[in-house]
């Protein structure tokens, strides 16, 4: 006879067959044991017609809802048994690293020199090129620097024959532009330049961005500008800038610009020589003789032009201690930037 | 220029300390590169006591010494007179320079080892007493450092004068420049006065015979002058200056060339033939025994001074040993000239010498000054060696100074710096620098000293006025000036697009000097080649660097060994950069920007994902291939066969565009990567980008995408081995039957079912039509008309 006492029984047995089923298997198996059409609770179910009419509305409800409960129970523990396959797959380890899908890298000078000159470009200048092997006109003679001048001494030159040479610099650029164009003019020229120098701080190769500008009306002031907003553009806001005179045969007035120092701030240290300064560049109002060489009347014209070293500037960022580095091309050095 | 810090201030009444000073002449334009004390190549020598003292064995008037610093003991063989045991005196080690120039080395003395000297005053630098050892008191503590226990101070100042500023290539000029600078008063320089009259030209002559080489020659004869030592304050002052005393009529020459920046010479006037001077071309022929122990062959470039019958000076840079003053000197001819500066840079380049003279003479010395030099060096020989001036001097100045007169406009002024200072401002700033300024209608009129070769436009007077007003005081400003900016040009995007795309594909970028060794002809087997035309360098660093690269091969292959001989033989690498060819007929030779790369070593990292694999041939031509998609170009065919002498025919292909070669892709020969230290397989490649630039595709037309499904058919064909697949392939392409859209090769068989000498290749075609779905019986049919075609074209079977 079914009472409520054996129908509270078979309810817990079921739950805790359930509960337990590690699979799915398992629990089609407890289903099927109690809920399947020869089931336990579906035999109680199919046999309350026959019991006395004052149990059937007790048992039946009482069977019914229990009916429920385990449908519930199982579809929970379905859901379950979903999850946890879910959360782990066989054979798979996530702390695997991945599949290799390596990507080269760029030249850090090429990286340097791509900033440098975007900085430049935003200003409204444009790129200009010329040869690396080049007069001595355009090298040195149209940058007022005639034969037989001892500014020649401030670039040891490679020459191929008395009249062809490596450019020591990429200022002939200036020249072959002026002589091509006609102002006002706004030009950077990136390219290698060559001199006959080998050690820790000279290769005899190296990188330089020229720039230039020439418009009625530019000063001191402009070039100063300019170039102050280059040096915190490429060594941060907080960067100070100090203006030395100096001298190139082709500008006058000539000035190298400082910048305070990117290791120590100014404080003082091995890198700038405890000077808190770094020179980081030479620039000048373009020399009238320069823009009587390639026709420009310097009455009606004025200019400035400026000269930095990319590898010197990529040194000072990268704290790169030996120029050398940058022509072994080993990829230890290379992957680091 | 060493500068010694108190000389300066014998002549100018600074206020500023020797570091203070170095900061005010740098940011006034003379960059200073330190201050040094001059005794600092003294600073390892140290207090040491006497502990032992034994004969030499092989010299009676040398001892063998032990030494101590407290630390250790040296042995040190000595000769002073005065050494015993218990004395403290100073040890210089190794490596030590003294005062008299000796350089200091571990040495054998007849047989027995010296690790050091011991010194005497004069070695120091203390004082002129040259025998017997300095002593110490018992006090002083062995081990310390010499110079602190003798308080050996000379501040110097290490300034790189430019070559614009020869006015400041000595004490006086850099007396009256730091007076400038600062607020402080330069002491005036008078020469001393000398007889005059007309005795002198009873004993000798002065002819000029290149007035446009020498402006100006002026001499005295000193008679019956004694060689000997300098006192020691002068040859002290030499020394801190970084000249080696040599004897009281030299020491003098060089000590007013330091002091007034005037080279002058010294002739054995008894040793002139003829006893007289012509400043003359040297000839053809003639040669010169000069100074430094050289015979040098001269030519008619050459300035020289002769005496009657030959050279006895190149003029301006060295003068000759034959008449140089010895110890048996008496008379002197003391010379004090101007020479023309780019003859001198000539001559000096043309013999490769150069001297103290010849480095002022080339930067401009004062036409003015050439009188003060001589009086003042006549007058400190007879003070120094005695004898007797003889009255008058010569004074030859076929081309005198003639002062520059500059208009300056105050409107430049202030166009160039934008700040409007007042005329007397600009007056007083250019007096500071001795600039004589006279006011003009609307101009100033200034008049540069004579010294100031480098002030001759307006512009080098506003570089004047604004570093004496001091650069950080003028104004910042942005230009303001019409927009000149341009779009890059195509070329430069190309450059830029290619760099990118190939760092994607993994691959990294290098950098190689242009110049490379001659050897690469022999190693690529190029003799035969146009690239073995190349461009040399007349004055190379090394036979490493010596002529202009023509391809970018040998610089990647000498990378490919930096990297694989140090532990990176895995290597995906390219450059891009210029080769060099020359070209008939014209100086400057053809500069073309390659593409370059090399592939060698495993295809992937390590990875516990990928079993590892070498790289092959199809890596390279993948990358190749995806380049010039990425890229767009359009119409490059690799054409089996690269024709190059270094890669392997049957590993290789020509990059063509029609007929045009524009580039090679392939495996090295085996022998080439012998004579690198290397092993294969090594991939290059390399690319005109100029003529890939052409097959860039800049113009792309959308294509509207597919409205209906396609339908795909394979076909698996059976091929002789021979028959290459990309001949199959290019025809399938090539086709035109309605609706076929695209074929792919998706496998090449060999094997099982396949009979050997042939090869299984399966061609998927794509049909389509724009307008409808096709139906499979079109499909049928169209494809059974292609594997007709096929089967007619090609020596095949289905499989
Ligand atoms: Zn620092």
């Amino acid at each position: 006879m079914v009472d409520e006492k054996s129908l509270e029984e078979l309810k817990k047995k079921a739950l805790s067959e359930i509960k337990e089923a590690e699979d799915e298997k398992g629990l089609e198996a407890a289903r099927v044991k109690f809920l399947g059409r020869k089931g336990e609770l579906t035999r109680i179910l199919k046999s309350i017609a026959q019991l006395p009419p004052e149990l059937k509305p007790v048992i039946g409800r009482l069977a019914n809802q229990i009916k429920k409960e385990l449908e519930a129970a199982l579809k929970e523990a379905q859901q379950e048994l979903k999850k946890k396959k879910e959360s782990r797959l066989p054979g798979v380890d996530l702390t695997l690293p991945g599949r290799p899908y390596p990507l080269g890298k760029l030249h850090p000078i090429t990286q340097v020199m791509t900033e440098l000159c975007e900085i430049f470009l935003r200003m409204g200048f444009s790129i200009a090129t010329g040869p690396e092997v080049e007069l001595d006109y355009y090298n040195f003679e149209a940058l007022n620097i005639p034969p037989d001048h001892p500014a020649r001494d401030m670039q040891a030159t490679f020459y191929l024959t008395d009249k062809v040479l490596l450019r020591t610099h990429t200022s002939p650029i200036q020249i072959r532009t002026m002589e091509r164009e006609k102002p006002p003019l706004r030009i950077i020229a990136p390219g290698k330049v060559y001199r006959c120098d080998s050690d820790v701080t000279h290769t005899p190769m190296f990188h330089q961005i020229e720039g230039l500008m020439v418009d009625r009306d530019v000063s001191f002031a402009d070039l100063k500008g300019v170039l102050s907003v280059f040096a915190r553009e490429i060594f941060g806001e907080e960067t100070r800038v100090r203006f030395r005179p100096s001298y190139f045969p082709f500008t006058e007035p000539s000035v190298e610009m400082d910048i305070s120092c990117v290791i120590c701030g100014g404080e003082g240290c091995r890198v700038c020589g405890q000077t808190g300064w770094l020179e980081i560049l030479g620039a000048g109002m373009v020399h009238p003789n320069v823009f009587r060489a390639v026709g420009y009347d310097p009455e009606q014209w004025v200019g400035f032009a400026f000269g930095l070293g990319v590898e010197r500037i990529t040194m000072l960022k990268f704290g790169i201690d030996d120029i050398r580095l940058f022509y072994e091309n080993h990829l230890r050095f290379l992957e680091q930037f | 220029m060493l500068v010694p810090y108190n000389w300066l201030k014998e002549w100018v009444d600074l206020k500023e300390g020797p570091e203070e000073l170095a900061q005010r002449l740098t940011l006034t334009g003379l960059e200073v590169e330190g201050v040094f004390n001059a005794y600092e190549d003294l600073a390892p020598v140290t207090v040491v006591r006497v502990v032992s003292v034994a004969p030499h064995p092989h010299a009676e008037k040398l001892k063998v010494c032990q030494v101590s610093d407290g630390e250790r003991d040296y042995q040190v063989v000595c000769g002073a007179p005065n050494v015993r045991e218990g004395l403290k005196t100073a040890f210089a080690p190794p490596g030590t320079v003294l005062f008299t120039g000796e350089k200091i080395s571990e040495a054998e003395i007849r047989g027995v080892r010296s690790e050091g000297v011991l010194c005497s005053p004069y070695e120091l630098g203390v004082e002129a007493k040259k025998d017997g050892l300095i002593a110490f008191s018992d006090e002083v503590s062995l081990g310390r450092k010499v110079i602190e226990v003798l308080g050996l101070y000379e501040p110097v100042l290490e300034v790189a004068v430019t070559p614009n500023r020869g006015d400041c290539l000595s004490i006086y000029g850099l007396a009256r420049e730091a007076a400038a600078v600062t607020e402080s008063v330069l002491r005036p320089f008078s020469p001393p006065s000398l007889p005059l009259g007309e005795e002198i030209f009873a004993e000798t002559s002065v002819v000029i015979e290149v007035p446009e080489l020498c402006f100006r020659y002026a001499g005295r004869l000193i008679k019956g002058v004694q060689v000997s030592e300098s006192p020691f304050e002068i040859q002290k002052r030499l020394w801190f200056c970084g000249l080696r005393p040599i004897n009281n009529v030299v020491d003098v020459t060089n000590y007013v060339l330091l002091f007034l920046g005037q080279p002058l010479h010294a002739f054995d006037f008894d040793l002139l033939e003829g006893r007289r001077i012509i400043v003359r071309r040297a000839r053809p022929g003639e040669k010169i025994l000069t100074l430094d122990g050289v015979e040098r062959p001269l030519d008619e470039g050459i300035m020289v001074i002769a005496d009657a019958s030959r050279p006895v000076a190149v003029a301006g840079i060295m003068g000759g040993e034959e008449t140089a003053v010895t110890g048996k000197t008496k008379n002197i001819f003391l010379e004090s000239a101007w020479f023309n500066p780019s003859s001198i840079r000539r001559s000096s380049q043309r013999l490769k010498l150069s001297s103290e003279s010849s480095y002022r003479f080339e930067r401009g010395v004062d036409p003015e000054g050439v009188i003060n030099g001589l009086e003042l060096a006549a007058s400190l020989i007879q003070e120094l060696a005695g004898g007797e001036i003889v009255p008058g001097r010569v004074d030859e100045y076929p081309r005198p100074y003639v002062a520059r007169e500059i208009r300056l406009s105050p409107k430049r002024v202030s166009l160039y710096l934008k700040v409007d200072l007042p005329q007397e401002k600009l007056i007083d700033l250019l007096k500071k620098v001795e600039v004589k300024v006279e006011r003009g209608v609307e101009d100033l009129i200034c008049v540069p000293p004579s010294y100031r070769h480098d002030l001759t436009l307006p512009e080098d007077l506003i570089e004047e006025i604004a570093r004496l007003y001091g650069y950080d005081k003028l104004p910042v400003a942005v230009p303001r000036a019409e927009i000149v900016g341009r779009p890059p040009r195509p070329f430069d995007r190309l450059l830029r697009r290619a760099r990118e795309i190939l760092t994607a594909l993994g691959l990294f970028e290098v950098i190689n000097y242009s110049f490379i060794s001659p050897r690469f002809v022999s190693l690529l087997g190029l003799e035969d080649d146009p690239r073995a035309r190349t461009l040399s360098l007349a004055n190379p660093l090394s036979e490493e660097q010596a002529v202009m690269r023509t391809t970018l091969i040998p610089g990647l292959l000498q990378t490919a060994r930096v990297n694989v001989f140090r532990e990176v033989p895995d290597l995906k690498i390219f450059e891009i950069g210029r080769v060099f060819w020359p070209r008939e007929g014209e100086p400057l030779p053809e500069e073309r920007h390659f593409l370059a790369g090399l592939l060698c070593g495993r295809a992937h990292p390590p990875s516990c994902h990928q079993r590892p694999r070498l790289l092959d041939f199809y890596d390279l031509k993948g990358v190749l291939e995806s380049f010039c998609h990425a890229l767009g170009v359009r119409g490059l065919c690799f054409e089996p066969g690269a024709g190059e002498p270094f890669l392997l025919p049957a590993l290789s292909v020509a990059l063509k565009a029609g007929e045009e070669k524009i580039g090679f892709a392939g495996a090295l020969r085996d022998d080439v990567l012998e004579k690198l230290d290397l092993s294969g397989p090594i991939f290059v490649f390399e690319l005109d980008l100029e003529k890939l630039c052409h097959l860039v595709e800049t113009k792309k037309t959308y294509q509207p995408l597919p409205k209906f499904p396609a339908t795909f058919r394979d076909l698996a064909l059976v091929v002789p081995e021979e028959l290459p697949a990309g001949d199959v392939l290019a025809f399938a392409r090539e086709l035109s039957f309605p609706h076929l859209e695209d074929v792919q090769l998706i496998d090449v068989y060999r094997g099982k079912g396949v009979p050997a000498g042939e090869k299984s290749l399966t061609l998927r075609f794509v049909y389509r039509a724009k307008d409808r779905t096709l139906r499979d019986e079109e499909v049928n049919d169209l494809h059974q008309q292609v594997t007709e075609a096929i089967l007619s074209r090609f020596k095949a079977k289905l499989r």
